[in-house]
């Protein structure tokens, strides 16, 4: 502090001398209440002392530190050579993130290389704090004791945020995961981490493991584990903010039964598990993609934005689903790649509403045999009482203008107001009858409706969009804005 | 509409800034002494000159306003009526943003000196955002230049014999390649 206070009035002294001092100069405006009334600027020596510049060298340590973890290691250590003040700065960088894909390529010899240059960093920084350890390389099997080394370096420097990234260009045919040293952390490192990035390895938490009791963040990607390992490693991490799923086949259902009260974000992609369900309160945001599977998320009352992207399931049966599993959400976007579509769903008989749903984005991609079930879409949007906002985009590569003469129409529909629905959008027209039916019905049962797009395809503008403004022109009232392009 | 709450701060040269008190807890240190009852006559700042501390301020007002703003325009659409996503406060927002993001960029274009100056300054006051863009804009002065460029824009003398600099090369060979 001292030096900063010496350093400080330095500062000042120069800009003093530089004439600065005035009232007009210092641009405030109506904040400079008051004037300098002391401060002299008399002494000849100090002016010529004030010419000595502060130095990056002279910031306090934790700011270089800041400075330094916002650049790539590489450039980090780049800095050793300027000056002999520069040379072991470095060293108190915080953020340690090696990537072999940057240093080497992925030859034998060079992944050798890549772990003496890793080793070699470490090595200079023991004893430092490292607060973020990040390692991306190609593993196998004998090389688990370098691995091991690292992680042993990271509990001893009061790691916070660690990653491993193991992942090489043949995992997906390898079986010979890197086994998660736990015996390698003691209770005070383990108490250190808040972040953990994993990607493939093998969870195998010992005995009795007592969980991450400050982690807030937890990426797991091509990570073996089974069911009872996840089940209580995530069980025991009750501060978990963030948590990640890619790739971890379970095959088995994902139950976490303790309420996880601080859990905000939940994302499960591309993972093979029979039900997912998890007690978290405060989850705020949700993102599924795989195969249609329950998802109990009952709970979650503050759902704010879910994303669902199946690989393959029937509309109606998707629908149900969500709607017991995540009753609670507002915005919702919803997609199915192979979509399939049953004829039913034109009644009002379901009870279960989405309560909170505000903003509906559904991708449909219908098949042609599936034309004449488009206005079946309605089922969903009956179940959302206070819808807003309806984004519909039809991927259908084979529906074909005024397709398919069959199929309902809007007046075997009940009827059902909108009263909440004030914007809509629709993609992928192609003026199919299905597609047009479902439109009306929606413009003619949305009272509070304000603005309605509609675009349609390349290369059917013209019709498509005739049909649609010549049916639309008499139905709409005068003060919604309408739009085909 | 009630005036805002202003405090006096008093930099190491004893020129006096009447801030909002919102801006002025953006600092942290401000805040607690704020909070601890230390307001009366003003709250000395000896580790700030005038010419710093305007600086800092400016950024504090205007970021303090922009939050402002960004509040009541969300509260009057929540109150207008009860569509949660009303596009007016959406939109509002995202030109505050990109207000405020050409505004951060403006302020740190500024010498060696006072960036430095600032970055004291926003350490010793801890004002995090603005610690944080400051350290950004002096980690990009550095990012991708060679050591000689960085020795010339930060005024580094290099005081290595060329053999204790291959030496130093030869050691960290990797982060040279």
């Amino acid at each position: 502090m001292g030096e900063w206070l010496s350093l400080a009035s330095l500062t000042f002294l120069s800009w003093l001398r530089a004439g600065l001092l005035t009232s007009a100069s210092f641009g405030m405006g109506n904040y400079l209440t008051g004037k300098r009334t002391a401060a002299a600027p008399n002494n000849i020596k100090e002016k010529t002392i004030c010419n000595r510049e502060i130095k990056f060298e002279d910031l306090p340590e934790g700011v270089q530190c800041t400075i330094l973890s916002k650049l790539p290691l590489k450039e980090v250590v780049r800095t050793s050579v300027l000056s002999s003040e520069w040379r072991y700065l470095w060293v108190h960088c915080p953020k340690l993130c090696f990537n072999s894909a940057d240093q080497v390529s992925g030859c034998k010899r060079c992944i050798k290389k890549f772990i003496d240059n890793v080793n070699t960093v470490l090595h200079k920084c023991s004893g430092e704090v490292v607060e973020e350890l990040k390692v991306k390389f190609g593993f196998d099997s004998t090389l688990a004791d370098q691995v091991d080394s690292w992680i042993s370096f990271a509990a001893s420097s009061r790691t916070k945020v660690l990653a491993l990234d193991l992942e090489s260009i043949d995992s997906w045919t390898r079986e010979d995961r890197y086994i998660f040293p736990f015996q390698l952390l003691n209770n005070e490192s383990i108490s250190c981490l808040q972040s953990i990035e994993l990607s493939f390895i093998s969870l195998k938490p010992p005995f009795q493991f007592r969980g991450f009791p400050n982690l807030r963040k937890l990426h797991l990607s091509l990570v073996h584990v089974t069911r009872k390992d996840l089940q209580d490693t995530l069980s025991s991490c009750c501060k978990i903010e963030c948590l990640s799923m890619d790739r971890c086949h379970l095959g088995d259902e994902l139950k976490v039964d303790t309420p996880l009260f601080h859990l905000l974000h939940l994302r499960i992609v591309r993972c093979e598990f029979t039900k997912i369900e998890f007690h978290a309160v405060n989850l705020h945001t949700f993102t599924y993609r795989g195969p249609l599977r329950p998802i109990v998320l009952n709970s979650s009352r503050k759902l704010n934005d879910v994303t669902i992207s199946l690989y393959k399931a029937t509309f109606q049966h998707a629908f149900a689903s969500l709607l017991n599993g995540l009753p609670s959400v507002k915005h919702l976007t919803f997609h199915i790649i192979f979509l399939q579509m049953e004829m039913q769903g034109l009644s009002n008989s379901n009870p279960y509403k989405f309560s909170r749903l505000r903003n509906l984005q559904l991708h449909m991609n219908i098949a042609r045999e599936d034309a004449d079930k488009i206005l079946c879409l309605v089922s969903f949007l009956r179940a959302t009482p206070l819808i807003e906002i309806l984004e519909v985009h039809f991927g259908c590569t084979d529906l074909w203008f005024a397709d398919v003469a069959v199929g309902p129409t809007r007046q075997n529909l009940q009827r059902y107001e909108y009263t909440h629905l004030k914007s809509m959008n629709i993609t992928g027209y192609k003026g199919a009858r299905g597609q047009l039916e479902f439109i009306l019905h929606v413009v003619e049962n949305a009272p509070a409706l304000e603005a309605l797009t509609v675009y349609t395809t390349r290369g059917l503008q013209e019709h498509a969009g005739q049909v649609a403004k010549c049916c639309l022109s008499q139905k709409h009232s005068p003060t919604l804005k309408f739009c085909v392009v | 509409m009630a005036s805002p709450a202003m405090v006096t701060l008093i930099s190491s040269d004893d020129a006096r800034f009447e801030v909002t008190e919102a801006a002025a807890t953006m600092s942290q240190t401000i805040r607690h002494m704020i909070e601890d009852g230390c307001t009366d006559g003003g709250i000395p700042l000896p580790n700030v000159p005038a010419r710093t501390l305007a600086k800092v301020l400016e950024y504090c007002n205007k970021h303090a306003a922009a939050t402002a703003a960004e509040s009541s325009a969300a509260g009057g659409a929540a109150a207008g009526s009860d569509s949660g996503s009303s596009s007016s406060a959406d939109s509002a927002g995202k030109d505050d943003g990109v207000d405020l993001a050409s505004f951060d960029k403006a302020f740190v274009e500024v010498d060696t000196d006072t960036l430095y100056d600032l970055l004291l300054a926003a350490n010793y006051l801890d004002v995090k955002t603005l610690l944080d863009l400051c350290c950004q804009k002096v980690a990009d002065m550095i990012r991708g230049k060679t050591p000689e460029q960085i020795r010339q824009t930060f005024g580094i003398k290099n005081d290595f014999s060329p053999e204790e600099e291959e030496k130093i090369r030869k050691e960290n060979q990797w982060a040279f390649e």
